[in-house]
């Protein structure tokens, strides 16, 4: 620096002008840190119910969330106190005169605004570690811990600070500086919220994980959900923040950091404060006292945020309407709307509501083009299905089945669209029409009485589309049952068919969710001798021994070792109950399911099941424990017999 | 020196200033005059590095003053709306300028707050809009440096302490390197201060002159003369800047010599004659008029 202004004692005087930051901060963290600690293990040296070094632990170090919404908030208010000066024309005639440059400024605003935080923080901190040693509760660890998370704080302080002081630099109105941040902070949630709402109304095809839809863009999307959620603004991404990865190590008081995460936080408010610095040099003198220090941005900033408001209120009208006309009225209006609150913010004039009427066209034509194209499937997405001749394989199911499909190495598959890869079949001429009557579905808007279906098309290109339709159910029940009359299919679609003994050896729980009839038809088997059962139906029974065999074991046998079976049961068992089958008794019951899924012609979702399966197995070798549900149909006899017997035993046994 | 050199600058549609060029030299009082909004605070701006011209430079001692410390430390200015920090007294004042003006004589600025009967401990915000501008004046004298931008500072002034203020740029005239600018929309206000003037109208320098200079090039005469001949004759002989006949009483403002006009009035024999003094203000309506402006658009 060629000025001879010495940049210390300049960084000194500011801070002490700040006094009044430092004074609000000092008496907020310590309401927050040492009083709330001091409070905490006073109370409970008295009642003597919390061991005090849980008291200290709940108090301070990581993972306090009071602590850090503070922090974030004191740099939003630091960096609208410490930079207001880049907001009058007054001060920065003072300040710009003087033989600094505006970077240096900056920095000595900088300096002297993370010392009205850094003092008090760390002071408070440190009295918190006072008050936790007068109380004997004090370890090094723990003070090990307070140390590394005021560093953290500091680190967050400096993030929320600097992205609050690039706000400030955008702007030139402390208004619309505060506006900035909390756009910015909502900005991208909103945009998250517009698109899923528009893909969950008007693409009722698209597959969430479709892969190919928008060209791969649709999958980027996707990928950026978290960035877009949890790391919307700075501000938000602080506050919602916890420790994540396997390195990941717990102390006393919390999570450490992790390493990602750490360099996150160094970084972040390094290239913040270059922005800001960047800006500086840039930034005009002019710029005080307008609403945007850069002119060209306001029409931009006008459109980002006036289409998407437009947008999403084409949501609602669509749904209370469902009128084109009136949807098109609406997302117009609000985009005009949405620009004239703009442009009264920016001029804060009302009879320049209207200026800048092109900013006003161009986000009416945006957001028509974008509602319309969702709305009336412009693309074709809802529509697209391909000529028969070009298709190499199809497939489909029903996207309701709880059951999973697993990979050759025994991974579950999570994804839609490689468990419809795993079912494909060359039976176009089975499916081709599901997919058409699909398509017919939706033109129409029938979306009741009928079978939600995930189908792919893989064409003999090599390219595959996933769509969802809403199929009739006689159509999809016909081939279906064509379908399954393949026992390779059928073991495809049907994993537990493929499961033996072997694989099964952890089975450890099975339930049932049976409807009125099949209940008032078990009751009626057990009536006999539960002729004086409880009143109120209020009991829980607990049979031990084979389901099949009907052999006891002892009371209270641990889950998953022994064979035995649990029913429970209340005053509305008419409508729903369980039982839980275990080792043995578990395992037979999933070969009836076996047996009787087997010889059907395939379950079909809704309309012919009775209540469901639950199967609960591990996983080889890494012991973790899936589920699988499979619904039951009122023919499946040899699983009915199974569960009718331990429903009768086990209500026999409770009277007993 | 203070060279501004084809400067430029526009906010928005509006130019405020239109190709500037002037020069100010050292160890004058230089005035700054113009109607409002004719640029005078834009242009002391752009000269003390506040703001950035859109095109041109302004050299200050042959360095440009744009985000240049070494030329603005030179400068100091003292903008029309005077800012001080909130709660602040002279005396924090002083240390703040203390710190951002190395050369900054607390010494003085002690002395001279005390001459100007200003209490150095009482709060700013309490001070009347004129002792304000006292103490704006004193920071920036003090401050020790070699240019001194006054932006309408002497406004709210008294006549008493204009004088004051005139004395002390005077003293610090003949102690060291000082060059005070002074911008003004009142010409009587700065008349008594001056001996540079340049008019800024529209966002142009329409001139800048030495004030003796101009005041001895133009004078103002009243005469009757026997008959409509001679006023002709006269007239055309002369180089008149302005003429206006009241019944018989002929006034002429125009440019030369005192004697030379005189002898020429002499030759027409006039029954009456006289040479009266000019007003900063008619020199500066005679000239405007002769740049071709509508005087009736320019008040001062």
């Amino acid at each position: 620096m060629t000025s001879r202004i010495s940049f210390f004692k300049l960084t000194i005087d500011e801070w002490k002008k700040l006094g009044w930051l430092t004074a609000l901060q000092t008496l907020i963290f310590f309401a927050i840190i040492p009083f709330r600690l001091l409070m905490s293990l006073a109370m409970e040296k008295r009642n003597g119910e919390v061991p005090l070094a849980d008291v200290l632990y709940k108090n301070v170090g990581f993972d306090k969330r009071l602590t850090t919404v503070t922090i974030v908030a004191m740099g939003i208010l630091c960096a609208l106190a410490v930079f207001s000066y880049l907001h009058s024309r007054k001060r920065l005639d003072f300040y710009y005169s003087l033989a600094i440059r505006r970077e240096s400024l900056f920095l000595v605003k900088f300096t002297a605004g993370t010392l009205t935080f850094v003092i008090p923080f760390l002071a408070n901190q440190a009295l918190a570690i006072l008050i936790g040693a007068l109380y004997g509760v004090m370890s090094a660890a723990v003070v090990q811990e307070i140390v590394v998370s005021s560093v953290l704080g500091d680190l967050f302080f400096l993030i929320s600070y600097s992205a609050a002081a690039l706000a400030v630099l955008l702007t030139g109105k402390t208004l619309t500086s505060v506006l900035a941040i909390g756009t910015i902070s909502v900005y991208l949630p909103m945009l998250w919220l517009v698109f899923c709402g528009y893909q969950e109304l008007f693409l009722p095809t698209l597959i969430p994980d479709g892969g190919t839809y928008l060209g791969g863009a649709y999958r980027i999307y996707r990928m950026s959900r978290r960035m877009m959620l949890e790391r919307s603004s700075p501000w938000v991404m602080l506050i919602v923040w916890h420790p994540e990865g396997a390195a990941v190590r717990s102390g006393l008081t919390g999570m450490w950091p992790d390493m990602g995460s750490i360099c996150l936080f160094l970084v972040l408010p390094a290239v913040l404060t270059a922005l800001c610095l960047a800006l500086c040099r840039v930034r005009r003198t002019e710029a005080a006292g307008k609403a945007l220090a850069f002119g060209w941005t306001e029409g931009l900033i006008k459109i980002l945020l006036a289409v998407p408001v437009a947008c999403m209120v084409g949501l609602p009208v669509y749904e209370e309407l469902n009128s084109v006309v009136w949807e098109v009225c609406f997302v117009v209006a609000f985009g005009v709307l949405a620009c004239v609150i703009m442009e009264f913010i920016y001029r804060w004039d009302i009879r320049h509501a209207l200026a800048h009427k092109r900013h006003i066209a161009v986000t009416v034509a945006l957001s028509l083009t974008v509602f319309l194209l969702f709305r009336l499937d412009l693309s074709r997405i809802n529509t697209y299905l391909p000529e028969k001749e070009e298709l190499a394989a199809m497939s489909a199911r029903c996207p309701y089945s709880d059951f999973n499909y697993y990979d050759e190495d025994g991974e579950r598959i999570d994804s839609e669209r490689e468990i419809l890869r795993l079912l494909e079949t060359d039976r176009i001429d089975l499916l081709y029409p599901l997919a058409e009557n699909g398509i017919q579905n939706v033109r129409e808007a029938k979306f009741n009485e009928f079978v939600k279906l995930n189908m792919e098309y893989r064409l003999k290109s090599g390219k595959t589309v996933c769509r969802s339709y809403t199929v009739d159910y006689d159509l999809y029940k016909k081939a279906e049952q064509e379908l399954m009359k393949d026992e390779e299919y059928q073991k495809r679609y049907y994993p537990i068919l493929g499961w033996d003994d072997a694989q099964l050896e952890n089975v450890t729980s099975a339930w049932v969710l049976l409807p009125p009839e099949m209940w008032e038809k078990f009751e009626q088997e057990a009536k006999e001798p539960t002729a004086n059962s409880d009143a109120d139906g209020k009991a829980a029974a607990e049979t031990t021994g084979d389901a099949e065999e009907g052999e006891e074991s002892a009371d209270g046998a641990e889950k998953g070792t022994e064979s035995s079976v649990e029913v429970g049961y209340d005053e509305y068992a008419h409508v729903m109950n369980g039982m839980s089958f275990y080792g043995e008794a578990g395992r037979a019951l999933v070969r009836a399911y076996q047996q009787d899924l087997a010889e059907s012609d395939g379950i079909l979702p809704d309309s012919d099941s009775v209540g469901a399966i639950t199967v609960a197995k591990k996983t080889q070798g890494q012991g973790q424990e899936l589920y699988d549900e499979y619904a039951l149909r009122s023919d499946f006899t040899h699983t009915m017999e199974v569960l009718q017997k331990a429903y009768t035993e086990g209500v026999a046994r409770d009277i007993g | 020196m203070i060279q501004i050199q084809d400067v430029t600058k526009q906010f928005g549609d509006v130019t405020a200033l239109n190709h500037v060029d002037t020069e100010i030299g050292e160890g004058c009082i230089f005035g700054l005059v113009g109607t409002n909004g004719a640029g005078k605070s834009t242009l002391l701006r752009v000269a003390a590095g506040v703001l950035k011209p859109d095109g041109g430079s302004v050299m200050v001692d042959d360095v440009s003053v744009w985000e240049e410390p070494r030329a603005k430390e030179k400068i100091c200015f003292l903008a029309d709306t005077g800012w001080f920090f909130p709660n602040a007294s002279a005396n924090t004042m002083r240390d703040y300028y203390a710190i951002v003006y190395p050369q900054f004589d607390r010494a003085r600025f002690d002395e001279l707050i005390g001459k100007f009967d200003l209490d150095p401990k009482r709060k700013l915000s309490g001070f009347s809009k004129g002792m304000r501008k006292q103490v704006a004046v004193l920071l920036g004298l003090c401050a020790n440096t070699k240019y001194l931008f006054c932006d309408e500072t002497f406004d709210g002034l008294d006549p008493v302490m204009r004088q004051a203020v005139k004395s002390l740029f005077a003293s610090e005239l003949l102690n060291r390197e000082f060059t005070p600018v002074i911008a003004s929309h009142s010409l009587r206000e700065i008349e008594d201060i001056c001996d540079h003037v340049g008019l800024l109208h529209k966002g142009g320098v329409l001139f800048a002159r030495d004030l003796d200079e101009m005041k001895l090039g133009i004078h103002k005469l009243q005469c009757v003369l026997r008959s409509a001949q001679f006023e002709e004759e006269l007239l055309s002989e002369l180089e008149v800047l302005q003429h206006e006949k009241r019944g018989t009483l002929l006034t002429i403002v125009a440019r030369g010599e005192r004697e030379e006009i005189s002898a020429k009035v002499q030759e027409k024999e006039p029954l009456f004659f006289e040479l009266l003094p000019l007003t900063l203000e008619e020199i500066f309506i005679s000239e405007t008029e002769v740049a071709g402006y509508d005087i009736k658009n320019l008040i001062f």
